[in-house]
């Protein structure tokens, strides 16, 4: 019996189905469940592959990739699987060890690349997409972004704005329109926060530095770029091993960001007060 | 130092994207195994942008004299220091002919 859940990840809406009934019950309590129920764009089978398969998870391992025609293995020896293309469906064996909290980020590395892969052949004219390591916080209708490299207090500045609605503590998207740039978290459990549904228009993006007293100094769009390129998940499709035209992408994109968003440095303490500063 | 003075250098285009922002050039190395993100001040960005392949060394040394009011060996020097860490990192390639 296939058990399906419906999440949603930004425009579009996957549907994740599976054999057993305790990868369900992991999949439930970790994803974002669509309230609706509606046709989804892409459905994503997992099976389990067998353990003589699997290979362990070492650094670097969610960078490892390879491709023939519409088979693809990432990992790998992790997640191992093809696309068919007229059902709209991507075909995944799963190594079992991945549904596990402490794990499943890889899993959820990959759905982004699947995000990608789908955003990139739907392009909607005139819009950009992308995932930014970030939290990403709405309050009073405004939307915040604060990066940086991993210990710059990320999870920190997400717990510290409890008040506020925290979309993400990991992980935001950004999507680029003539309108506005807007932000969403993305429908995996965060890492310290409470999981908020929400989107909004970004109004500031912050780099994080701990610092004695708590201020805010404007910073170039140069600095921005520089500084937010490594923060940024590699638009990659799936189907494609194009790791210049991705990255491309994100120096098109981190450059207009640049240019539309104002860009601060922010120095905080463990406290809520720097929020005191963002008007 | 190598005299790499008559020597035409080229940007190497393969795995490498850039992008000039503001005074500052943003190069990222897209090499899977050797992933970089470097910056170039303003002098250094009108080197890699004057590496067309069509221009020697010289050429590009007495262009930066007159946009920067610079002493001409002393432009030499530091081009051709930094033409060599370019060449070392693959991002340019240095030639006897036009590239």
């Amino acid at each position: 019996m296939q058990r399906s859940i419906t999440i949603p990840f930004g425009r579009f809406t996957f549907s994740l189905s599976c054999r057993d009934k305790r990868t369900e019950t992991f999949l439930k309590n970790h994803y974002t469940i669509s309230f609706f129920t509606v046709i989804p764009d892409l459905t994503i089978t997992i099976d389990h592959l067998p353990s003589d398969e699997t290979s362990s998870i070492t650094s670097g391992t969610s960078y490892r990739y390879t491709i023939l025609r519409n088979q693809f293995n990432f990992g790998p020896g992790l997640i191992k699987g093809s696309w068919i293309p007229e059902e709209k469906t991507y075909r995944l064996s799963v190594a079992e060890t991945l549904f596990r909290p402490e794990e499943i980020w890889l899993f959820d590395r990959f759905l982004c690349r699947i995000f990608y892969t789908v955003s990139l052949e739907e392009r909607v004219e005139g819009e950009e997409e992308l995932i930014i390591h970030g939290t990403g916080v709405l309050k009073d209708g405004k939307g915040y972004v604060f990066f940086g490299p991993p210990e710059s207090g990320k999870s920190t500045v997400a717990q510290l704005s409890h008040r506020f609605q925290v979309l993400h503590d990991d992980m935001i998207l950004l999507t680029l329109t003539k309108d506005g740039v807007f932000l969403e978290g993305v429908p995996f459990n965060p890492k310290v926060v409470a999981r908020r549904n929400g989107r909004g228009e970004l109004s500031k993006i912050f780099s994080l530095h701990k610092g004695e007293q708590v201020r805010i100094e404007k910073g170039s769009p140069e600095e921005f770029i520089r500084k937010v390129l490594p923060e940024i998940f590699l638009p990659q499709s799936l189907l494609s091993e194009d790791r210049k035209g991705a990255f491309q992408y994100i120096m098109n994109f981190a450059a207009k960001l640049g240019g539309r968003i104002p860009y601060y440095r922010l120095f905080f303490k463990q406290d809520e007060s720097f929020w005191r500063l963002i008007v | 130092m190598e005299d790499i003075k008559d020597l035409y250098a080229k940007r190497n285009e393969g795995d490498i994207v850039w992008k000039r922002v503001g005074k500052e050039i943003i190069i990222i190395i897209t090499r899977e195994k050797d992933e970089k993100i470097l910056r170039l001040n303003s002098t250094a960005g009108f080197i890699w942008e004057s590496c067309d392949g069509k221009r020697t060394v010289e050429d590009v040394v007495k262009s930066l004299c007159l946009k920067y009011e610079v002493e001409k060996t002393k432009a030499m020097n530091e081009t051709v220091k930094l033409l060599n860490q370019m060449k070392k990192t693959e991002l340019i390639t240095l030639s006897s002919t036009p590239l």
